[in-house]
């Protein structure tokens, strides 16, 4: 499986779209938009809507989430927006303001 | 050396790019590049954008305008349409190329690379996230101040806008 | 073959290949292939079938077939053609033109 890693040193100011996994180490100030899962790490700051299969937080993130199956806001993670998933784990010590809304009709 | 990020196939990239590492593009890009780190651009990779870095090696499609502090290189696969400005450039046999070349080897460090950059906002991110682009070849980054490199700001500049049309520009042989 | 001592100033056609180890000023029109070597000087328009350059050539240059140019070519000027090697050390400011196309940027990635 393809993965776009941005490096922890990059900055994108735009939208990253596609079919592949992106991992963010860095900063991405835009959207975010893929079929597969998107992994948010420690050192990435996001600000961005994210459309996705899959997101795991362990970073920042600002900006609403739509997940056709699964949202995990790790320990470290801290995220502001709202949620639209059909799973969603928010780990003991994660930090998280917005809304939950599961009830994602497929 | 630096972390590799790499835009994979399956990837589009618009807007701009900034960072201190290497970047491996085998997707697409469109807007501006620029890194204090070396750009391999892959075979059935494109990037329509202004892009500056150390290096920059190119097996792929380019439009636009292309800066390197130390070199360029077209592979054979390479098909560019930029205005390419460095000190060094190897263009390999079944390249093809079309715009100006600026080897004058007038500085193009200082003034760009000073900061690691804060990228300005070009645009306002709106909440639902449709940043508007600045056109590809026109820089996002300071000027270099050295006329030599005016050769880019030429209205024939080969350096296509978003909704490029390069039939327009097809060479027709004279004879 | 116009020798290392050698300065042409004019007007240089032909049907055959030559080799520039001295200077010329003027134009060059060969149906056949232009080398300037290594130390020669070129100050010239240049239309010829190949052209090969390890010496310096200042002024714009057609060629119908292929132009190189070699690790120590200085070149300044237009150039004109369906192939192009630029070796490593060649020096380059100007115009490059060769026949090909970019296809145009597809439409872009489907909004959901």
């Amino acid at each position: 499986m393809a993965i776009t890693h941005i490096g922890s040193t990059l900055v994108i100011e735009g939208e990253i779209s596609g079919s592949d996994a992106v991992v963010v180490q860095g900063r991405v100030k835009g959207s975010i938009e893929t079929s597969q899962g998107v992994v948010i790490e420690n050192s990435a700051h996001v600000e961005a809507n994210l459309t996705l299969d899959t997101l795991e937080v362990a970073g920042d993130v600002k900006g609403n989430v739509t997940a056709a199956s699964r949202v995990e806001i790790k320990p470290e993670g801290k995220m502001v927006g709202d949620i639209k998933a059909p799973r969603i784990l928010i780990a003991d010590g994660a930090h998280f303001k917005g809304n939950i809304d599961m009830d994602v009709g497929r | 050396m630096a972390a590799t990020t790499v835009i994979a196939a399956g990837s589009v990239v618009r807007g701009h790019l900034t960072g201190q590492e290497d970047l491996l593009l085998q997707g697409r890009v469109e807007g501006s590049v620029a890194l204090q780190g070396n750009l391999d651009i892959e075979v059935d990779a494109r990037a329509d954008a202004t892009i500056e870095a150390v290096t920059v090696r190119i097996q792929g499609t380019v439009v636009g305008r292309v800066v390197a502090r130390e070199g360029i290189e077209l592979s054979a696969s390479a098909r560019v349409r930029a205005d390419l400005v460095a000190p060094r450039l190897v263009i390999a046999e079944g390249a093809l190329f079309a715009g100006a070349i600026d080897m004058s080897g007038a500085p193009v460090v200082r003034p760009v690379f000073t900061a690691p950059a804060p990228v300005q906002p070009v645009a306002t991110a709106s909440p639902t996230g449709q940043p508007s682009l600045a056109p590809v070849g026109q820089p996002s980054l300071a000027p270099v101040g050295q006329p030599s490199l005016a050769l880019g700001d030429d209205d024939d500049d080969p350096a296509l806008p978003d909704g490029v049309d390069a039939k327009n520009i097809a060479f027709k042989k004279k004879k | 073959m116009i020798a290392a001592g050698t300065s042409v100033r004019g007007q240089v056609t032909g049907a055959e290949d030559l080799t520039v180890e001295g200077r010329v000023e003027g134009s060059v029109r060969l149906s056949g292939n232009l080398s300037i070597a290594k130390g020669a000087e070129v100050k010239a328009e240049v239309e010829v079938k190949a052209l090969d350059i390890s010496g310096s050539l200042a002024g714009n240059s057609v060629a119908t077939e292929s132009v190189a140019l070699s690790s120590g070519a200085v070149v300044t000027g237009d150039i004109t053609t369906p192939r192009l090697v630029i070796a490593d050390g060649a020096r380059y400011s100007g115009r490059v033109t060769m026949p090909f196309e970019i296809p145009a940027l597809g439409a872009p990635a489907p909004r959901r």
